[in-house]
């Protein structure tokens, strides 16, 4: 049924972005088109907003950081195979993944001997390739919480063992202690979700925006500019916080409305996948190649919490591994053919799960996992690791891949080498804590 | 070190803190879903308040807000107090306060027992049942549906707020459920929080600091959400001790050391409660003793002698309660909330004395702050947004009609009741909440508008045939207190010019919620 509160465009279209977008597209009040597309593009922009189209070479000095936190707790002997561990095979009698050299038509594409990818994960085969991926394995937060709840918000702060009262995440604090590479950027970081990121907490100009493509005035579409319009003129005068807020706010809606995001055409012929990380990263190209000034988006993909029928090959885990990796090589090559290369992916999970398999064909939550990074300074093509072994003296509590790198290593390397931090110790903000560069970054 | 005991060996187990069940994602559409199968509560009429209102109310009204005008000081100071004292200002609570004067209207506000709650509760637990029950039968009835008991726990924070008559306590609800934070997302938290939510906040929101306390110190909720229930002898968990002091009692600059929050971590080892003896048993405070450190310690100086058993914790919970650094973080605190973002130290100091003078008396301290507004006006805060969905409500007299959109609000503007995830509870400062700005208009731009509006008006003198003007000017009298500034009043009149219908009102009336006057208090 078509109602009023649809797009001005009618319900087609309507429709078929519902079916692109992520979350809760079920949500009866869409902000869709608060601003149509046509109806205000002509009218004149705030002078203030930013449209200087800075080249490339200007910012290459620092990385656009995308931030994946995959939530659940990511099984990283799934991830990225350990073939070469014997132990793997006796552990997981079922959801081990065939060794490359076996006759198997699901089995492992090796990597470098050691490890491996699932065939799921065969689109990031050629970015790994390319010298753009590598994973850092046996890593994560070096705490024993097996709570996803400790485990994520004490990652998202940026420290070791929960609970931590500091209010912020690591990201953000990173942003609050260096200069914007755009000069009055009115958006430095998105977090794409309801509610900012807790790695984001803190960062100064930095929203909650669920779908890039839908960030406007809910309601009637053909009320809005008007009542627009009134909300600016009760707002233009007033120079406290919140007011300068809600001009940013509409800066923001006026700066996303020109980036197009509904009939964005990735470049180099790649295509996204359909669902949730297809259209955030896709959503997040289109963002980066306007060039506003975002230093940061953080993206968060759920549903790696497999306690049952967790399906490497050919399961749910398998289904979400291959959105993922065609999403992230989609959006690798999209933005190469496009010349942006200034831009780092780095995922973490809040912990890794069991090393031995459960009695449902499912794994529960564990210790150790895996981390990856992404892009033209990485230095890729490796799986960097100090592996601790999975044999039983050598699991940590007796049951999970141990921790040898801490996650704060690569966050802080990149912090450190490409994303202008003069400081990454004070981000972290933990006086046991140095990091060790592990050479995840190129150079 | 010896094996140690199969009890125990069955602590740590949990303290692993393999969860029942994992909790859903929280998100749109899960809410959604939830909300939808609920029942609706059926409340009194006389709870609106449209009633009291009655029939030529605005101008009675209109005419006394405009006398009062003149008599500047006293009207500023009365509207603060109602502002200050219940989620939003409204005519009807107005007309109370002027009926009674306002010492006794604060008088009765501080005694809620004193004050009819019309029914409010009954209606509610007849609807939700959930919020009524023990742990135990919460995790039999919704094992498979956690869903269910975290929405009717929203719902009957938001029916209670924005419709008790016990407003002022509704509003300290909300201070010491940020105070003493657990988040229903935590493990165990939808069968635990529900029942702290009721009888530790609820149970003594208006009442002492120290019995608040010492419930919230044995309360399941708190135990497993700071994993005090991992705290054993030989193995401390320093988890709870140390947000003991840190942001229930002391603060971070009270005057404690790293060897204080050991020594307090050693005197609650063994407060924990029941998970898997006895199902119906599930969720109840157990100490135990073959669980807790008998050694002696030292805490802020004083002595624990050794061979103590439960009243190690309770010793420690006096000595912090006694604190005059407890006695001072907790008066800042509650003159932010109630007074403004900047309280000045002789404010904290004079706060701080009468908690220290009556052993932490909650409503005494409450007095003298609203004493103090006799000194000088309260600073204007940005509402939170809990308390801005609110208080358009009660502004409005508006009866909820799809509660669950206000549910969905609310966690699209990062202020859903009870998730806040660190053990802080959600900020009241101006530059946080500034971040949301967006979700703040859309929630004032649809609540009331469109099929499905989430709050119904019945007002019959806001009428679209009026003009313009007239409705501008009802809107200021209804929603502000007639503090309209210029520039609001300007863009609403503006907006009601061409031609209108209800539709068209509903929208000016977002437009006056979503303006910077009533984003504030």
């Amino acid at each position: 049924m078509c109602s009023r509160h649809d797009s001005p465009k009618g319900c087609d279209e309507y429709n078929r972005l519902s079916r692109m977008s992520r979350g809760p597209g079920g949500f009866s009040r869409r902000n869709f088109l608060g601003l149509g597309a046509g109806a205000l593009a002509a009218a004149a922009l705030p002078g203030w907003l930013p449209r200087v189209v800075y080249a490339a070479e200007e910012n290459s000095q620092r990385d656009v950081i995308v931030s994946l936190f995959l939530r659940g707790g990511a099984d990283g002997l799934t991830l990225c195979v350990p073939h070469g561990d014997p132990d793997y095979y006796s552990l997981r009698p079922t959801l081990a993944i065939a060794p490359p050299d076996s006759q198997q038509a699901n089995r492992v594409t090796d990597l470098d001997g050691f490890f491996g990818l699932a065939p799921s994960m065969a689109p990031l085969h050629e970015i790994w390739q390319n010298g753009d991926l590598a994973f850092v394995h046996a890593c994560g937060l070096p705490d024993t919480t097996r709570s996803h709840f400790d485990a994520m918000r004490v990652m998202e702060v940026g420290q070791a063992h929960p609970p931590s009262s500091l209010a912020t995440g690591w990201l953000g604090r990173h942003l609050q202690a260096t200069a914007p590479t755009l000069d009055d950027a009115l958006l430095r970081a998105v977090g794409i979700g309801f509610g900012l990121q807790r790695t984001l907490a803190g960062a100064p100009q930095a929203l909650p925006i669920a779908e890039l493509g839908d960030f406007g005035l809910d309601g009637e579409p053909d009320t809005a500019p008007a009542r627009r319009a009134a909300l600016e003129a009760m707002y233009r005068n007033l120079p406290d916080l919140f007011s300068q807020a809600t001009r940013n706010t509409f800066g923001t809606i006026d700066l996303l409305d020109t980036i197009g995001f509904e009939g964005y055409q990735p470049a180099g012929g790649v295509q996204y996948p359909e669902g949730e990380i297809g259209l955030a990263l896709s959503s997040t190209a289109a963002l980066l190649q306007a060039q506003v000034g975002v230093e940061a988006v953080a993206i968060d993909v759920d549903g790696w919490d497999t306690h049952d029928f967790q399906g490497p090959v050919d399961g749910g885990m398998a289904v979400l591994m291959g959105q993922l990796s065609q999403g992230l090589a989609a959006f690798h090559l999209d933005l190469q053919a496009r010349g942006i290369t200034n831009v780092v992916v780095v995922a973490m999970s809040e912990f890794g799960r069991n090393a031995f398999e459960n009695g449902s064909l499912g794994t529960d939550h564990g210790y150790g996992g895996v981390m990856f990074a992404m892009g033209s300074s990485i230095a890729g093509g490796q799986v960097i690791r100090q592996w601790p072994g999975l044999a039983p003296g050598q699991l940590f509590d007796d049951q999970d891949l141990d921790i040898t790198i801490d996650y704060r290593d690569i966050l802080g390397e990149i912090l450190a080498k490409r994303l202008g931090n003069t400081d990454p110790a004070a981000v972290f903000a933990d006086p046991t804590y140095t990091p060790t560069d592990r050479g995840v970054v190129l150079g | 070190m010896a094996s140690p005991s199969p009890k125990l060996q069955a602590r740590e187990r949990r303290a692993g803190r393999t969860p029942i069940r994992e909790m859903k994602t929280l998100d749109g559409p899960t809410l959604r879903t939830a909300s939808k199968g609920l029942g609706k509560p059926r409340l009194p009429d006389a709870l609106t308040g449209r009633e009291a209102l009655g029939a030529g109310a605005l101008g009675r009204l209109a005419a006394k807000q405009t006398r009062d005008a003149e008599d500047g000081r006293g009207r500023r100071r009365l509207r603060a107090v109602v502002e200050r004292a219940t989620l939003g200002w409204t005519l009807g609570e107005q007309e109370a306060i002027e009926a009674m004067g306002m010492s006794a209207w604060l008088e009765r506000q501080l005694d809620p027992e004193s004050i009819d709650d019309l029914g409010l509760e009954d209606a509610l637990e007849q609807a939700f049942p959930s919020i009524a029950m023990t742990p135990a039968q919460r995790l039999i009835t919704y094992y498979e549906d956690e869903e269910t008991p975290l929405v009717e726990l929203e719902l009957a924070t938001l029916y209670r707020a924005a419709y008790s008559p016990r407003q002022l306590l509704e509003r300290m609800v909300i201070f010491w459920t940020d105070h003493f934070n657990i988040s229903l997302l935590s493990d165990f938290g939808i069968y635990l929080k529900p029942t702290d939510d009721r009888d530790v906040v609820r149970r003594h929101a208006l009442g002492s600091f120290p019995e608040l306390l010492r419930a919230s110190a044995g309360s399941p909720a708190m135990l497993s959400y700071l994993t005090n229930d991992s705290n054993v002898v030989g193995h401390p968990n320093e988890n709870y001790a140390r947000e003991l002091m840190e942001l229930h009692t002391m603060g971070s600059d009270g005057g404690y050391t790293e060897l204080d929050v050991k020594e307090v971590a050693r005197c609650f080892t063994g407060w924990t409660w029941e998970y898997d003896d006895s199902p119906q048993d599930f969720g109840e405070f157990i100490f135990e003793s073959e669980l807790h450190d008998t050694g002696a310690k030292t805490v802020l100086g004083q002595t624990i002698p050794a061979g103590g058993g439960i009243e190690d914790g309770e010793r420690v919970l006096d000595i912090l309660a006694a604190h005059p650094s407890t006695a001072r973080f907790v008066a800042r605190k509650m003159l932010v909330y109630f007074w403004g973002y900047q309280p000045d130290d002789a404010s904290v100091d004079r706060i701080a004395g009468i908690y220290l003078d009556t052993d932490g008396d909650i409503p005494s301290m409450v007095r003298g702050i609203f004493q103090g507004f006799k000194g000088s006006d309260p600073p204007p805060k940005l509402k939170r947004p809990f308390h801005l969905v609110v208080s358009a409500i009660r502004a409005l007299f508006g009866e909820l009609d799809n509660p669950y959109l206000l549910v969905e609000s609310l966690y699209l503007a990062g202020h859903l009741p009870f998730t806040w995830g660190p053990p802080n509870g959600f900020p009241d400062s101006e530059a946080y909440w500034s971040g949301f700005v967006l979700p703040r208009f859309n929630f004032a731009g649809t609540f009331l508008a469109g099929d499905e509006p989430s709050v119904l008006l019945d007002l019959p003198f806001l009428d679209p045939a009026e003009s313009p003007e007239v409705l501008a000017f009802i809107l200021d009298i209804l929603l502000l207190d007639q503090g309209m500034g210029d520039d609001t009043r300007a863009a609403v009149t503006e907006y009601l010019s061409g031609p209108r219908d209800a539709e068209t009102l509903a929208d000016a009336i977002g437009l006056v919620i979503a303006g910077p006057e009533f984003q504030r208090y």
